[in-house]
C-alpha cells in the first residue's frame, strides 16, 4: 500500500467514484406542521434507494421554513433521481399520488423553476372527478383538488434537469461499530449540504455491490472483495486490519454538490481518526469506463 | 429611470383615441416622429404635436407618462405588451384594451370597459372605475382572460362579467352584478357589492370580505374550511405592487359558497370570516 495521503491517521485511497448522469427533479411537500410534511416526505422518499429495483433513488434534501416555500407554511424539499425521463414521469406519479395526497393537509408544488417540463398535478388533477378547480397565479397553473379533510393543493408541473447519480466513498473500519459511528457522524455533516440526497437507509449501504454473479439471472452481487469475511477465501481489498466496510452513496444536482458532500463527508468521518478504528475511506468505480463523472478522493479531500 | 411626458394641452371637443400612445410605440422614436403621429378625435385624425406638450427623451426613456387626461381620452394602453404607463387625470372609456403585458397605472379615475380584451400584464387604477370593468364587450365571448387589474377606488355594475381567468381586486365597493356569468379566475371584493353577486357563473372564484345581503337560490352553502391556495394567491398579489393590502393578516378560514347551480354550479364564492 502507497503511504500516500492521510486525513487525522485515516489512510485516503488513491481512487474516484464513477457516477452517471440521472435526471432529477426537486418537489417541495408542505403540511400543517413539519411533523406531518416529513410523514410526506418520508413516505414519498421510501423504497427508494436504488433504480435498479426502486425504479428511483430519492430522499429529503433539507427542511424548509415557512418563508420558503409557495404557501408559507412548513415544509421538505425532496429529490428524486431517474433514469430517463418516462421513468421520471411514472415516479412522480406514483409517489406524489400514494404518499403526498393521501397525506393529511399536505400540498405539494416543483422545487425548480426551469428545465424540462414534467406532470406533476397534471394527472392527479382527475382523482378530484371533476370537481378539481384550476387556478394560474404568476404563468403557474395549480390544481385545488377536493379531498375528505378539505383540499389538496398541487402544482400542475415541475421541472425536470440533468443530474447525477452514484457518487459514493467507502469507511474502512476495524469494527461495525466503528464504521458505523464514522458514518453516521459523515451523515450527520452531509445533511447540511444542500442539491445532495444520500438514498439508502440512514444514508449508509452496507451491501457495496459489483457487477455480475455466479448466477444467470443476476446482474450484480455482493462486493467480495471489500468483504471483511472472505479476505481468506478471494482476492480481497482489505487488509487484517480491516473488519467491517460501510459505503455512503451521494445523487446530487450538480458536480460540485457532490464534491462538496464527499469532502465534507470523508473529513467527518476521518475525524474519529484511526484511533477509533477509522483505518482507510476508499471509493466505488468500475475501472472508469462507465460513468463519465470521476470524483477522485484526493483531489477533493485535499 | 426617465420618463417621456405627453401633456395634453389642447382641449379636445369629442373623444380621442389614445391607443398609438404606447411604450411599444413612443419609446425609441425622436421627438418629432412622436408629433407626427396621428390620433383619432372623431370626425378627423389630429397629430401629438397638435395636442400633447412631449417633454423627454423617448431614446432613454423607460416609462410613458399621459397627463392631463379628461375623460374623453379612451383606449389608453390598448394592445401594449410590455414597459410602463403612468396616465394622470382620469382616462375614458377601453382602458388597457386587448392589453398583452407591462404596467398600466391610472392615477386617477376610468371609464368603462377597462381591460377589455386584456390578456396580461397588469392595470392598477387608483380612483373609480366605471361599468363592465374587466367585462366581455357584446359580442365577444370572453372577458379578462388573464392579467391582473386591481382599483383602489370603487367599481361599477357587472364587473368581470364571463372573464375567463385573471385576477380583479377591488379595494372599494362595486355595484350589481360582478361576476356575472364568470367562466373562471378570480374576483377579491374588498368593499360592499351590490346585488345578484356571480349571477350565472360557471367556474372561477369571487373572494369577499362580508357575506352579501342576498343570495339567489342557486347558491348552496358548503361549509367552512381553510383554503391553501389563499396563501399562494396573496403571496402572488403583494410580489405585483405595492400599493395592496398586507393580505397576509387575512383571515384562512372561509365560508365556501358554490354556485351558480342554475349553470353547472362549480363557481364558488368564498367569504373571509373574521
Amino acid at each position: 500500500m502507497d503511504k500516500g495521503m492521510k486525513i487525522n491517521g485515516v489512510h485516503i485511497d488513491d481512487t474516484f467514484a464513477e457516477a452517471f448522469p440521472m435526471k432529477v427533479v426537486r418537489l417541495i411537500i408542505t403540511a400543517h406542521n413539519m411533523d406531518w410534511a416529513y410523514n410526506a416526505a418520508n413516505a414519498a422518499t421510501g423504497f427508494a434507494t436504488s433504480v435498479i429495483a426502486c425504479g428511483c433513488e430519492a430522499g429529503i434534501e433539507r427542511e424548509l421554513k415557512p418563508k420558503e416555500t409557495p404557501d408559507g407554511r412548513p415544509g421538505i424539499a425532496i429529490l428524486l433521481f431517474t433514469m430517463g425521463g418516462k421513468d421520471m414521469t411514472k415516479q412522480i406519479q406514483n409517489r406524489v399520488g400514494q404518499c403526498v395526497l393521501t397525506c393529511p393537509t399536505s400540498a405539494c408544488f416543483a422545487g425548480m423553476d426551469d428545465g424540462e417540463k414534467v406532470p406533476l398535478g397534471k394527472n392527479l388533477r382527475f382523482f378530484g372527478d371533476g370537481w378539481q378547480i384550476s387556478k394560474r397565479f404568476g404563468g403557474q397553473r395549480y390544481w385545488r383538488v377536493p379531498v375528505m379533510d378539505g383540499e389538496f393543493l398541487c402544482q400542475e408541473s415541475a421541472w425536470m434537469n440533468k443530474g447525477i447519480g452514484g457518487g459514493n466513498f467507502l469507511v474502512l473500519a476495524e469494527t461495525q461499530a466503528q464504521a458505523l459511528a464514522a458514518c453516521e457522524k459523515a451523515i450527520k455533516a452531509m445533511r447540511k449540504v444542500p442539491e445532495v440526497i444520500m438514498p439508502f437507509p440512514g444514508g449508509v449501504v452496507r451491501s457495496g455491490s459489483k457487477v455480475g454473479s455466479q448466477y444467470k439471472s443476476l446482474p450484480a452481487s455482493t462486493n467480495d472483495a471489500y468483504c471483511p469475511t472472505l479476505k481468506g477465501q478471494v482476492k480481497s481489498n482489505l487488509g487484517p486490519e480491516i473488519g467491517s466496510v460501510m459505503e455512503i452513496v451521494i445523487d446530487g444536482v450538480t458536480e460540485a454538490a457532490i464534491k462538496e458532500a464527499t469532502r465534507v463527508g470523508v473529513e467527518a468521518a476521518c475525524s474519529l481518526g484511526r484511533k477509533r478504528g477509522i483505518h482507510r475511506i476508499s471509493a466505488g468505480n468500475y475501472g472508469g469506463n462507465l460513468g463519465p463523472f470521476h470524483f477522485k478522493l484526493r483531489e477533493i479531500c485535499r | 429611470m426617465s420618463k417621456l411626458t405627453l401633456t395634453l394641452q389642447t382641449p379636445v371637443s369629442g373623444r380621442l383615441d389614445c391607443s398609438p400612445l404606447i411604450p411599444d410605440n413612443l419609446l425609441g422614436k425622436t421627438q418629432a416622429e412622436i408629433g407626427k403621429i396621428k390620433l383619432n378625435a372623431g370626425s378627423h385624425n389630429v397629430s401629438v404635436n397638435k395636442l400633447f406638450k412631449v417633454e423627454g427623451s423617448p431614446k432613454s426613456a423607460d416609462e410613458v407618462v399621459l397627463r392631463g387626461l379628461k375623460g374623453q381620452a379612451d383606449n389608453v394602453g390598448a394592445a401594449m405588451t410590455g414597459g410602463t404607463l403612468t396616465v394622470h387625470g382620469t382616462a375614458g372609456d377601453f382602458i388597457g384594451l386587448n392589453m398583452q403585458g407591462g404596467t398600466l397605472i391610472a392615477r386617477g379615475g376610468v371609464g368603462r370597459w377597462a381591460g377589455r380584451g386584456m390578456r396580461d400584464g397588469f392595470l392598477e387604477i387608483h380612483g373609480d372605475a366605471g361599468d363592465y370593468l374587466a367585462s366581455a364587450f357584446p359580442g365577444d365571448t370572453q372577458g379578462l382572460r388573464d392579467g391582473i387589474i386591481h382599483v383602489r377606488g370603487n367599481a361599477g355594475s357587472r364587473i368581470g362579467e364571463r372573464m375567463r381567468r385573471g385576477i380583479v381586486i377591488i379595494d372599494g365597493d362595486a355595484g350589481d352584478y360582478c361576476g356575472a356569468k364568470m367562466l373562471a379566475g378570480t374576483i377579491i371584493a374588498c368593499g360592499e357589492l351590490g346585488r345578484f353577486t356571480g349571477q350565472g357563473m360557471k367556474r372561477g372564484t369571487i373572494i369577499l370580505l362580508e357575506e352579501p345581503e342576498t343570495m339567489a337560490a342557486t347558491f348552496n352553502d358548503c361549509g367552512y374550511y381553510e383554503p391553501a391556495f389563499l396563501s399562494l394567491l396573496y403571496r402572488h398579489l403583494t410580489n405585483m405592487s405595492r400599493h395592496l393590502k398586507d393580505l397576509s393578516d387575512w383571515p384562512a378560514t372561509v365560508k365556501r359558497i358554490a354556485g351558480d347551480t342554475a349553470v353547472g354550479g362549480k363557481g364558488e364564492i368564498l367569504i373571509l370570516q373574521a
